[in-house]
């Protein structure tokens, strides 16, 4: 007995431990299996969705805004370029004492803390409301130090447009609005290539929401916006803006504008008008400063319109250079008006008709040249068209269908009358006949293809690429050169023009006054001029134009061009022709825009 | 345990690139402030501005008679507020 139960004893032990270790082996099988199994699951079945979960988690994308382009003069000076700056917002639903929230913010910024308090109660359920944006960077550091809920509030940086030379050039440059929209000048009109392409930065962040990983292949560079060159000269400009001021300041006119051009390339070095402002501030902008009289005044050009008449009258073989052009003691009867000229001459040449500017010349070689011939010589130098300057706000002009001329616009258009004109028209057509008789296209923008523009290698800078300026022959040069060198050249030494006169340079100009037209009667005002100089020189080879448009001056009773325009105009030639050594040596844009352009 | 040694390095040096990130954006932004800067003070207006009130306050300074200038005036020419820009030093003085 004692031996069986002796025996039985370790089969009794040995039975249970075999079944629990072969169980748990089982069991360790199995739950490996089951491990195995759902990591192939996960793995396999499950993968794409995991995935898709992980990367909503984990990445997060941020938009990366383009960096609006710069506008540089020439020279490369920068006119127009963009800085970043926090604008801050707020949660309403986060904030849980809104008053004192208020008052803290209201401690640092310069804002109505009623209208806030009240603005951020009624949103009480909203994400997100401006506080203010554009804020300076010591109120971005004073907010910070305030310590409010971090959830409540944040920042969010937005660009911000900042014209470095003030008030200059701002009928050219336009200015962008908060939402970075341009408006007006080169801002408006080439907004599309000047904004550039925001791009997409996604990245990975880890469980505490730090950045690990910027993922390169998923992300969208930005296209920044491609960089002007504008064709103006940063001086001449500055100098032509003093000078007009001044002119305004003593003449006291609605408006004025100016024009300075190189007329052998259409190129614009300088472009004013007044009333102005300072894109920095555009909530200080007087409404009527908005305007660019250069291109969106129409008016009747006057005297200023008879070279174009007298120059297509020779062209046409309506009349030769030594012509004697009767003018009736000043007074010609016209059907049932009569023409009076200021001073009565008897006759006159062809070369004083324009020095005097005598009316009735005017309308005798208009007789002569007949009224197609007349309307044909309007629309070739480019009057009722719009030039194709890169600026926005340009109009046509008025020129009436010449169905609607009669017999009285053989009198009236030759003295600049019945017709509209813009300042840029006027200026582009008197180019026009100091290059030779070659009209081009006026513009803003320095060609980069050309020699002027040197690129280095390693630039990343992409320029806005001028259009091709067109170019058209309108009069023999012979005869431009004739007009220039003559007539227009004694209208300075010796006619209305006296005042524009430059010791040691040879001037040519002419002067312009016309009526303004008087809505009342109908007729045309005794009382509101407008009144104009152009002038070039040298009058041997025209390098540089200036036009000068003064609308109603009314200071001194005075409103001649020759008294008015000429002595401003005269000024700012004499700097523009200092300047022109300078103007046209060739600038290299450097990558980054580090450093103003070298020249070479 | 390699591997997470290596899963751990690579995740540290994407965390340096994409600090570079930042730091490319915060100089580039720097660099368009500094450019800004430049820009402003050295713009043709304000320079004129300078040289405009350099010249009447040495006009001023100018003694009107022919004679040796005064102690007083010497020492104001000679005072640093005179902006940086100066395209003409003070002729110097004879001491008689």
């Amino acid at each position: 007995m004692s031996d069986t139960s002796a025996e039985s004893t370790p089969t009794t032990v040995r039975l249970p431990f075999l079944w629990r270790s072969k169980l748990a082996s089982v069991c360790m099988l199995l739950g490996w299996a089951i491990m195995i199994g759902r990591l192939i699951h996960l793995q396999g079945a499950q993968r794409e969705s995991l995935n898709t979960r992980v990367t909503r988690q984990s990445s997060f994308t941020e938009s990366i805004p383009a960096r609006p382009g710069e506008i540089l003069d020439r020279n490369g000076h920068v006119l127009a370029m963009t800085v970043t700056c926090e604008s801050l917002y707020v949660v309403p639903s986060e904030i849980d004492d809104v008053a004192d929230f208020v008052w803290q913010l209201t401690r640092v910024l310069d804002v109505n803390s009623d209208e806030l308090y009240e603005r951020l109660v009624k949103n009480s359920e909203k994400q997100f409301v401006w506080v203010q944006r554009r804020l300076s960077e010591e109120q971005t550091q004073q907010i910070r130090q305030l310590n409010l809920p971090s959830r409540a509030w944040g920042f969010r940086r937005e660009y911000l447009r900042q014209y470095p030379q003030g008030d200059i050039a701002a009928h050219v440059l336009g200015m962008r609005d908060i939402d970075n929209i341009g408006h007006g000048g080169l801002e408006q009109s080439l907004d599309d290539l000047i904004c550039g392409v925001d791009g997409t930065r996604m990245m990975t962040r880890d469980a505490r929401g730090v950045v690990v990983e910027v993922e390169l292949d998923r992300s969208v560079t930005p296209e920044h916006g491609r960089t002007v060159i504008s064709t103006l000269d940063i001086l001449i400009q500055i100098k032509t803006e003093r000078l007009l001021s001044e002119l305004v300041e003593r003449w006291k006119p609605v408006g004025a504008c100016a024009i300075v051009m190189e007329p052998n390339t259409g190129e614009v070095l300088a472009m004013a008008s007044q009333p102005t402002f300072n894109p920095n501030h555009p909530g200080e902008v007087p409404s009527n400063a908005w305007r660019n009289l250069a291109v969106s005044a129409v008016f009747e050009p006057g005297s200023t319109f008879k070279p174009f008449v007298v120059s297509w009258a020779i062209q046409q073989g309506a009349i030769r250079r030594d012509d004697v052009i009767p003018c009736f003691s000043g007074a010609y009867r016209m059907g049932k008006r009569i023409l009076h000229d200021h001073h009565p001459y008897s006759k006159l040449s062809v070369e004083d008709v324009l020095v005097k500017s005598s009316n009735i010349g005017m309308a005798r070689i208009s007789e002569q040249l007949g009224l197609h011939e007349l309307y044909r010589a309007t629309a070739a130098f480019g009057f009722g068209a719009r030039t194709g300057i890169e600026l926005p706000g340009e109009v046509d002009g008025l020129v009436r269908p010449q169905a609607d001329w009669d017999e009285y616009s053989l009198g009236s258009i030759p003295m600049g009358h019945e017709l509209a004109v813009t300042p840029l028209q006027l200026i582009t057509a008197h180019a026009a006949l100091a290059n030779r008789g070659s009209m081009v296209r006026p513009h803003l923008l320095v060609d980069s293809s050309s020699d002027q523009i040197t690129p280095l290698p390693l630039s990343d800078v992409r320029t806005v690429e001028a259009a091709p300026g067109l170019e058209s022959t309108l009069i023999d040069p012979e005869i431009a050169e004739w007009i220039v060198r003559h007539p227009m050249k004694a209208v300075v030494e010796r006619g209305t023009g006296r005042n524009g006169q430059i010791d040691g340079l040879s001037i040519f100009g002419k002067t312009g006054t016309a009526q303004k037209s008087d809505p009342e009667t109908g007729g045309y005002s005794d009382t509101k001029h407008v009144c104009s100089f152009i002038c070039g020189a040298p009058a041997e080879n025209p390098q540089v134009l200036v036009l000068i448009m003064v609308d109603e001056p009314t200071a001194e009773g005075l409103h001649y061009g020759g008294t008015v325009a000429a002595p401003t105009a005269s000024k700012i030639l004499e700097f523009a022709l200092q300047r022109l050594p300078h103007v046209s040596s060739r600038m290299t844009v450097r990558p980054e825009h580090d450093l103003p352009a070298r020249r070479l | 345990m390699v591997g997470i040694g290596l899963e751990k390095q690579t995740l540290e040096m994407k965390r340096a690139v994409s600090r570079q990130y930042f730091q490319v954006d915060l100089l580039l932004e720097m660099h368009a402030r500094l450019r800004l800067q430049v820009q402003e003070l050295t713009a043709p207006a304000n320079l004129a501005k300078i040289e405009a009130e350099t010249l009447s306050r040495h006009n001023r300074l100018q003694p009107t008679s022919r004679s040796f200038p005064s102690a007083t005036s010497i020492e104001v020419l000679s005072e640093p507020k005179l902006p940086l820009l100066r395209w003409e030093h003070p002729a110097p003085v004879r001491k008689p």
